[in-house]
């Protein structure tokens, strides 16, 4: 499975930062993802099996790692191919 | 429920987004992106702080219905569409070539040929005129069955095509024509464009001149064509999911109505509206239609027979 760098990058920052909503992701990232089009990439991912979401009250989603997210970010870990989310 | 810290801006933005023909996954992200909105106004406490919350939330909507495009426009379907509406197009365009191969203009008593370049420019103010209804047949008319097609990617990009084509291409493909058949009665002379011939940008500045009527007049029209290509597009599409009787009367009354204007004589003070009028009545006819529809697959589904 070839991922982008974006959701390489989610996938890093799930990892690092445990369950969150997409805003909580936005803000951790520090400006690399953007509110709104976190949306679609986490959507995108979703389909793929990477990661699942629980809806809440409000319409937002708390969004997680699935075992085979956590795989491929251990298969990218091992070739050095994810950029800095888990410092 | 919108709460009423919402802001006057958040819920123009809903409601304008509660419009668009997007499907589940698309209708999810402007979920999502809104109740983040909701969530950051509760939370601030000064007005600034409101304002600035604001402009980011209008920025996450704009920044998602830019991803939500981009992934229905580059789908496999949303490709398809637009490859239709392409090829239509390059068939109209022969079509258009071929009936005025022969076009011809009297020159100083003279019947002179327009030529295969003046024939081509020609018709490139045709292929946008009939530009609507290839959107529409090209989209509605597909086989039965034929998957569901996203609609606000491919219309959207259609309508980034529309504002290039009536600000820039349609100007210049006129005015290269104008010069070409020009040249015939006084070669060497330079022929200025006239409200045709000018670009977006040319407009805007004639606005504050002495033909701003003129020019507010034609960037009206071309406004319209830029609206009109992508909603009858969208249109199309969703006639794809009527069945039975529904599917042929949804399909040709649309384009009935839309073309009504254009044939019949409405005095020249009411053309622009009546188009407009035309145009928000296919949009309404199409909803009735998709109501109707879903109506009576819900019926169906209900019905006490059913497995």
């Amino acid at each position: 499975m070839r991922l982008p760098p974006t959701e390489r990058y989610i996938l890093s920052l799930l990892s690092a930062v445990g369950p969150s909503y997409g805003l909580q992701l936005v803000q951790a990232s520090g400006g690399r993802l953007k509110r709104g089009g976190i949306y679609v990439t986490l959507g995108r991912m979703e389909q793929k099996g990477l990661v699942s979401s629980t809806r809440q009250d409000d319409a937002r989603r708390i969004y997680e790692l699935t075992g085979l997210g956590h795989r491929a970010l251990a298969a990218l870990e091992i070739l050095g191919d994810v950029s800095g989310a888990r410092s | 429920m919108t709460p009423v810290s919402a802001g006057i801006l958040y819920r123009i933005v809903e409601g304008f987004l509660s419009v668009l023909p997007v499907d589940a996954s698309g209708r999810r992200v402007f979920a999502e992106t809104l109740a983040d909105w909701r969530r950051e106004m509760d939370t601030a406490q000064t007005g600034p702080r409101r304002v600035v919350v604001g402009l980011q939330g209008l920025g996450a909507v704009a920044r998602g219905l830019l991803h939500v495009s981009v992934r229905e426009g580059t789908s496999r379907e949303g490709v398809a569409t637009l490859s239709r509406l392409a090829a239509w197009s390059v068939a109209t365009v022969m079509v258009i070539i071929a009936l005025n191969w022969s076009q011809s203009l009297t020159v100083q008593g003279t019947r002179v040929a327009v030529g295969p370049a003046g024939v081509a420019l020609g018709s490139v103010a045709w292929l946008v005129a009939l530009m609507p209804v290839l959107a529409y047949v090209s989209a509605a008319c597909v086989r039965e069955n034929a998957p569901a097609p996203p609609r606000l990617g491919p219309a959207l990009l259609m309508g980034a095509v529309m504002v290039l084509a009536m600000g820039w291409g349609l100007p210049a493909a006129n005015q290269a024509y104008r010069e070409l058949t020009f040249a015939m009665f006084r070669p060497g002379e330079v022929l200025p464009p006239g409200l045709s011939e000018r670009t977006f940008g040319e407009l805007v500045g004639l606005l504050s001149s002495g033909s701003s009527e003129s020019a507010l007049s034609e960037l009206h029209h071309r406004l319209y064509w830029v609206i009109a290509v992508p909603v009858m597009l969208a249109s199309g599409m969703t006639t794809r999911s009527f069945v039975g009787w529904r599917r042929a009367a949804g399909t040709v009354l649309p384009l009935v109505i839309f073309i009504v204007p254009f044939l019949a004589k409405v005095d020249s003070g009411y053309t622009r509206l009546s188009e407009w009028v035309a145009l928000l009545t296919v949009v309404a006819v199409i909803r009735v239609f998709v109501r109707a529809t879903t109506l009576e697959r819900q019926q169906g589904h209900d019905a006490p027979n059913h497995k």
